[in-house]
């Protein structure tokens, strides 16, 4: 008994010990400068309290097809892209919900390539320690520690004005594209993990009253006729809008001139016929249109830097 | 015994076999040393050392040796 | 995955720990067992069946060999029968299930590990003499642990063949003995003796526990904080057409030596402290290697249960089999105490080097790195009483610190030279690395600040330094025989924890994880 007391109470220094090193750690704006990790998706933390309406959930899919300056400059809507690379489902329900506790969202779109991507179980309850001691996270800014990171309170400022697109206009043309959604009687597995996390996106998003859309942006490498299968099956069953730009919707795509990277990702141009569809999507479904309001001034702002940065 | 510390101080001088009691775990018999103790051993006193018997325990010091020797040449 | 995952360390450990006292006393065996068979399938799926095939192999082996030597001793206790016919009779038998034996597990580690090589190269054969056949190559993916447990099923089956051990009649404690989790992946390899700890179910101890944990910490240290972080170094120079010459070269081998020894001897850290937790004590592997004398006693250092089986199951069968001791005692009356052993422990010792070569992979990399430390510890050998006489006339004490500097510098040379071509992806890469390395060698290299863009900068140097004085400081202390933890022990409460809680905030912020640093993959358990 007296052994169990000495080792609770030594955890429980040692979880103070950490807990304090991650207040002097954790960085102290959510840009690349203050050592931020991936401020391309963190740069949201900055956007004003319930400005944002839409979000575009996934993997790097997202942050290569969807522009959400384009929806803004050309429908005054505002959204983000809450995407990283081989996002995993659990992380996607963690930014959902870091972002539901600033903004409220009618519409989340959710990339479905997610749903395919296994991971286990420790890496979900990983993330959930390093979210509570981000020195796990940021112990490595030992190295450019000052003064004011001992004092000073973390502010995040730093707005992007790509909001969260990463995608560049570099062209490389696939070598052909003959085996690309090609008919097979079979289906894609979803795994167990996925199917739990995705349950989870769905109720929090009942919860706040957000319509969902699952999304196949397109991709020669990551999409094929098994996944599209299962995703028609699976979209049935939760009674959800479904939008595929591999197979149903022809939105023009030139593989010879829209992608990036042979076919995996698209570039600029694919990205701006895949905003301008969910464009009229959004335009539907009566979003609405900030242009002119003046709580919105940053998105101008941004504009004039995007617009400056892509000769758009 | 007297024969036995001989062919040790014949085959490696300036050891104290007397007082050491850790020949091989104190690396002052190498493998290539025991080969040569271990033939000469078998060549003096008529006796075979079974690979079973050539452990650290055995060689660490001269009254091991000495007693497994003994335990040999009463096997046979 | 490895031992130093978090799904080890946080996920798995700690629900056999809590189960494992769970269980009582009786059947605490059962709870290690299935553990283990979990872990092993986690890693390794259907291919469970290969251990436990061995497993029933070793048991089968054991209970035959018992028959035979009852069978026997009955036949002996009969009248007018000669003696020594009976026993040739069932000498003979033991002897056939043995080779037999010894056969079917070599040929499955073969298959499963050196089969793409030996076709390889007989491929190459092959159209070197002008045959046109191409063997089709299948990699197969090996059990974890193969290289591992296979040993340790050799070394049951001479044991019981020889009358060391008897044949264990319960194959739970076989199953046990192979598949141990923490140790399944990367050894130390055992000697099975049916009285391990491992079957008695010790509960678990606030003691036990609390110096298995300290033990595993000290090995996150070496692994997380100094081989982790120098994987950026080692993968920027040994990449294949990197064009790093010089001093960098010779950093890299440096480097790779030193996280090589970090690795494996944290994870051994890692392995030991895990059983010790369960109150099992495993043989150590490593006893401060750098600080030996010569290469002979490095490796009687290094990977300490690997040269042991060599030696036990190699060395000593070669060299004293019938043919070479006759030969040792001729040539000693010849040529004298020196070379007299030199030409059977040559024979044997070159068997052993090139299985210890070949066990690290199929490669011919590493049978280089075989042949080489053989070579380093021949001559070791012939030169010993050229190098004795010179130190005895020029009066210099080979005991005295400045001359064992030296020693050790000498030392650490070879081996960081042995280790290139280990870590090197082909021999032809290490020979070109190695002939880098006196390419505009220069010490200027050092302090140009050539160095820090190899993926590190000065704090990370920093730190690696800083780790390296601490391990340096624990290592002579050990070598000086001082029992570290007890000594630690026996300080009052607050020193203690003060000290465990800079270990464990150390090893999290000056850790090479998370963003920017990707662990090694463990090395050994490849092997």
């Amino acid at each position: 008994m007296k052994n169990f007391i000495k080792a609770i109470g030594f955890l429980t220094i040692l979880l103070v010990l950490l807990y304090g090193s991650s207040v002097v750690l954790r960085p102290k704006n959510n840009d690349e400068k203050s050592g931020f990790y991936r401020p391309d998706v963190n740069g949201f933390l900055a956007e004003k309290e319930n400005t944002i309406d839409a979000l575009f959930i996934g993997d790097s899919l997202i942050y290569t097809s969807i522009l959400p300056m384009r929806l803004y400059e050309n429908y005054g809507f505002t959204s983000y892209d809450l995407s990283t690379p081989a996002q995993k489902l659990y992380e996607s329900y963690d930014y959902l919900q870091q972002a539901l506790e600033r903004q409220k969202p009618s519409i989340v779109f959710i990339e479905s390539n997610c749903l395919f991507r296994d991971f286990k179980i420790e890496s979900a309850l990983g993330a959930k320690v390093t979210k509570v001691l981000p020195v796990f996270t940021y112990h490595n800014r030992w190295k450019t520690l000052t003064w004011n990171d001992f004092v000073e309170k973390p502010e995040y400022t730093w707005i992007n004005f790509k909001k969260g697109y990463k995608g560049t206009d570099k062209i490389k043309s696939p070598k052909d594209i003959k085996d690309y959604m090609v008919k097979k009687n079979e289906k894609k597995k979803i795994f167990d993990i996925d199917k739990f996390y995705i349950e989870k996106i769905f109720d929090l998003c009942e919860k706040n009253d957000i319509e969902v859309v699952l999304l196949s942006t397109p991709s020669m490498k990551s999409y094929n006729y098994p996944k599209y299968l299962r995703m028609k099956e699976f979209s049935e069953k939760y009674k959800l809008e479904y939008l595929d730009f591999n197979l149903d919707i022809d939105i023009g795509i030139d593989w010879r001139e829209d992608t990036a990277d042979r076919g995996d990702h698209l570039n600029f141009h694919g990205a701006k016929k895949v905003t301008d569809y969910i464009g009229k999507v959004l335009e539907q479904k009566k979003l609405v249109n900030h242009r002119g309001d003046e709580r919105y001034e940053d998105w101008e702002k941004s504009l004039v830097k995007y617009r400056k940065y892509f000769k758009a | 015994m007297e024969k036995l510390l001989e062919i040790l101080e014949e085959l490696k001088p300036d050891v104290d076999y007397k007082n050491i009691e850790d020949l091989v775990d104190g690396h002052y018999l190498d493998s290539l040393t025991i080969l040569s103790l271990v033939a000469e051993i078998e060549d003096v006193f008529e006796v075979e050392i079974p690979t079973v018997d050539i452990v650290p325990a055995n060689f660490n010091s001269v009254e091991a040796l000495w007693n497994l020797i003994t335990k040999l040449q009463k096997d046979e | 995955m490895s031992y130093l995952s978090n799904t080890y360390l946080f996920l798995i450990l700690p629900v056999v720990i809590v189960v494992y006292s769970l269980f009582p006393k009786k059947c605490r065996w059962v709870c290690l067992l299935v553990a283990s068979y979990l872990f092993f399938y986690m890693i390794s799926g259907k291919l469970l069946a290969c251990l436990l095939f061995t497993t029933l192999h070793c048991f089968v082996y054991g209970l035959l060999v018992k028959k035979y030597d009852d069978q026997c001793s009955e036949a002996l206790l009969e009248e007018n029968v000669d003696k020594k016919e009976v026993k040739k009779k069932y000498k003979h038998k033991k002897k056939v299930a043995l080779i037999i034996s010894i056969f079917i597990q070599v040929g499955l580690l073969f298959v499963y590990k050196y089969m793409p090589f030996f076709l390889g190269n007989v491929n190459t054969i092959a159209k070197w003499v002008g045959l046109d056949v191409e063997l089709k190559i299948h990699k197969l993916i090996a059990p974890i642990g193969l290289s591992f447990y296979t040993l340790e099923a050799l070394a049951y089956m001479v044991d019981v063949y020889q009358g060391k051990i008897e044949g264990e009649k319960k194959i739970h404690k076989l199953a046990l003995f192979l598949a141990f989790f923490p140790q399944i992946m990367e050894g130390p390899i055992d000697r099975y003796d049916g009285e391990s700890a491992l079957f008695q179910g010790n509960p678990i101890t606030y003691e036990g526990l609390c110096y298995g944990c300290q033990r595993i910490l000290y090995g996150l240290l070496k692994k997380i904080v100094i081989a982790d972080r120098l994987n950026s170094v080692v993968k920027c120079i040994f990449a294949v057409g990197a064009t790093y010459t010089g001093f960098t070269v010779f950093f890299g081998a440096v480097c790779y030596t030193v996280m090589l020894y970090m690795e494996f001897s944290g994870t051994m850290d890692v392995i030991v402290g895990s059983a010790e937790i369960f109150g099992i004590k495993l043989p150590e592997n490593f006893r401060q290697p750098f600080f030996s004398k010569n290469i002979s006693e490095f490796w009687s250092r290094w990977h300490i249960t690997l040269g042991a089986w060599l030696k036990d199951y190699i060395f000593y069968p070669v060299s004293l089999s019938k043919g070479m001791k006759g030969l040792t005692v001729k040539i000693r009356k010849k040529l004298g105490n020196q070379f007299g052993p030199l030409v059977a422990g040559s024979v044997a010792l070159l068997c052993v080097w090139l299985l210890n070569g070949l066990w690290h992979g199929a490669g011919w990399n590493y049978i280089f790195f075989g042949i080489y430390h053989f070579a380093l510890i021949l001559f070791g050998n012939v030169l010993e009483p050229v190098v004795k006489k010179l130190a005895d006339r020029l009066k210099i004490d080979r005991t005295k610190l400045p001359y064992r500097i030296l020693q050790a510098l000498k030392l650490f040379i070879l081996v960081v030279i042995g280790e290139l071509f280990f870590r090197a992806e082909t021999l032809s890469e290490g020979f070109r690395l190695f002939s880098a390395i006196f390419e505009n060698f220069t010490l200027k290299t050092i302090w140009d600040g050539s160095l820090m863009n190899l993926g590190l900068d000065i704090h990370d140097f920093t730190i690696i330094g800083i780790t390296l004085v601490i391990v340096f400081v624990m290592s002579v202390l050990k070598e000086k025989g001082m029992a570290i933890r007890e000594t630690v022990a026996k300080k009052p409460l607050p020193v203690r924890w003060v000290l465990y809680l800079a270990l464990i905030l150390f090893i999290v912020i000056f850790g090479a994880y998370g963003p920017g640093y990707k662990a090694i993959d463990p090395i050994y358990a490849n092997y």
